[in-house]
């Protein structure tokens, strides 16, 4: 078990380099046919934020602040990761059989697929953090010490969504129904984890099972500069155990059935 | 001593008749549909310095045998040995055509598993070879067959593999470039590189080639020197055009029957990368030939 989990390591770490330049290219050639390119990384989730503002905040809530913090920050301070989780679970999952064609070797490290479309999509989130950095500045919640977190939730956000993308990855090339599976699981996800409203404590206790709510739940304290993710340390160790079950469970099914990645396109 | 070496190699293909059979077959590791072989029981070696011409009729397992050679995908069973590295020139050469040909031929040296630096020395090399002009910073998707052809054909002969496979490559270049190929090849075998050319086009084998790997429904028919190899298959096809067309039929049933037994193997097959012959090895090879000539 460790054995494998050690294999993919390793073979990550000799693709480093692979990693990163394959990371450029995969977003070169997803922005290349557009006037707006790059921008359009900020303006499609903008334009969403607006819509759940509207509907959740003045519709249902009309209006009225969660724990005296105004409905719009806390929003995006706890959507804002969700986005980066939603296109990670869904691309990652079809990497493997839509990029194995570029892949002329068997030699190839196939691990290094999920890896750098992974990194391709974090290079939008890191951005996108950026612009609401600025954004809860506006609002009323500039950076400070707290903001630290960042490097923390970033490496825990990749660990999972890699671990998961081992599994997922190796699966869908096999059963390519999965793919639909993730995407309406991922759409029905959103509303368990609390980023539109307040779960009663009952309640977040099950939740809390989906460690996305951990992810969630720290992007918002980070952002908003509260102390939950200190005081939840108990969660957190939940939350890495389960990335530590998800990665050597993957490492096993890659290995396992990438010999025959090739044979199922 | 030898570059290439099949021993008892077969690639299988199941024809499920429902998806679910996919399935059972990975989790109940049972076949499950009907078993196709594309290549059935083929041995043989190659030694270094053979340029190789494969010949046989449609659906003879000519691509799956390029696969194989190419390290693109492992036996069902048998042994591969290739020794040092191979590169696959095929016409559709797995270009991506949101990129430019500049950007293709990095990203293609990464999927080789070369290093920054070789990349950049290999370059300007790559770039004159392809001889595109301004396209090369012009996305790949823009391109006409031929200059897609010949970006493909640049890069993998610019790596400087030990094997080389040329799966149909040559038929869609004008005459100048099939001539700057075939230069190339020549340069390769006289360094002593071995080289495998599929071609359904027979003058070009037996002009070209020093062995012929006949393949006949999977399996191999004849191999030896390329102009016995060649003068049968033309034999065979003489005889095949002249049969009636049951005889044909029952020719070609009589042959699927033996492509779809199983073949008596259960251990998976493997394909190894050795390290490549070193020049001693090469010299050894000539002498050798030099005694069988006398011979």
């Amino acid at each position: 078990m460790f054995k494998s989990a050690k294999a993919i390591l390793s073979e990550l770490k000799s693709s480093l380099y692979l990693i990163f330049r394959l990371a450029t290219y995969e977003t070169r050639s997803n922005n290349s046919m557009q006037y707006l390119g790059f921008l359009w990384e900020f303006v499609t989730p903008l334009l969403q934020i607006g819509v759940y503002w509207f509907v959740f905040g003045f519709g249902i809530r009309s209006g009225r602040p969660i724990d005296g913090v105004p409905f719009l920050p806390w929003l995006v301070a706890g959507i804002v990761v969700w986005f980066f989780i939603a296109s990670a679970i869904t691309s990652t999952a079809r990497s493997v059989y839509s990029k194995i064609g570029m892949v002329s070797k068997m030699s190839f490290p196939i691990s290094t697929i999920p890896a750098y479309v992974l990194l391709a999509l974090f290079y939008r989130h890191v951005a996108l953090v950026g612009v609401s950095f600025i954004l809860m500045w506006a609002f009323g919640f500039p950076m400070g010490l707290h903001s630290l977190w960042f490097i923390y939730l970033a490496f825990s956000a990749l660990a999972l969504l890699y671990s998961l993308a081992l599994i997922t990855s190796a699966l869908t090339t096999i059963v390519r129904d999965l793919q639909n599976l993730l995407q309406s699981m991922m759409r029905m996800l959103m509303y368990l984890t609390p980023i539109f409203w307040v779960p009663s404590a009952k309640l977040a206790n099950i939740l809390q099972i989906n460690p996305l709510y951990y992810l969630v739940e720290g992007y918002r304290s980070m952002f908003l500069g509260t102390d939950w993710l200190a005081t939840n340390w108990a969660y957190g160790l939940y939350y890495w155990a389960i990335v530590f079950v998800l990665f050597f469970v993957g490492s096993m099914i890659h290995l396992r059935f990438r010999r025959h990645f090739i044979d199922y396109i | 001593m030898y570059q290439v070496k099949f021993e008892n190699v077969s690639k299988r293909y199941t024809l499920y008749n429902k998806q679910s059979d996919k399935l059972k077959e990975i989790f109940f590791s049972k076949a499950g549909g009907k078993q196709f072989y594309a290549l059935r029981n083929v041995t043989f070696e190659v030694p270094p310095g053979e340029v190789v011409g494969i010949i046989g009729i449609n659906g003879s397992g000519k691509s799956t045998m390029s696969n194989l050679l190419a390290d693109v995908m492992p036996p069902t069973h048998g042994k591969i040995e290739l020794h040092g590295k191979t590169a696959l020139i095929a016409i559709s050469s797995g270009l991506n055509g949101n990129l430019t040909g500049l950007e293709n031929i990095e990203l293609k040296g990464l999927m080789l598993g070369m290093t920054k630096q070789e990349i950049i020395d290999l370059t300007p090399a790559i770039i004159e070879f392809a001889d595109i002009g301004d396209f090369i910073n012009q996305p790949v998707k823009t391109y006409s067959s031929g200059m897609k052809s010949r970006l493909g054909f640049a890069i993998s002969i610019n790596v400087d593999p030990d094997i080389l496979v040329i799966d149909e490559a040559l038929s869609v270049g004008d005459q100048t470039f099939t001539d700057k190929c075939l230069a190339k090849m020549n340069e390769f075998k006289d360094r002593g590189k071995t080289i495998f050319f599929i071609s359904h086009s027979v003058s070009q084998v037996r002009q070209f080639c020093t062995l012929g790997l006949w393949l006949e429904f999977g399996e191999v028919r004849e191999y030896g020197p390329v102009d016995e190899v060649v003068r049968e298959y033309n034999k065979f096809l003489k005889w095949f055009r002249n049969l009636s067309k049951e005889q044909q039929d029952s020719f070609k049933a009589d042959k699927l029957k033996r492509r779809t037994t199983v073949v008596d193997a259960t251990e998976l097959g493997e394909t190894y990368i050795l390290p490549p012959l070193t020049e001693e090895q090469l010299q050894t090879r000539h002498s050798s030939v030099a005694v069988s000539n006398e011979a």
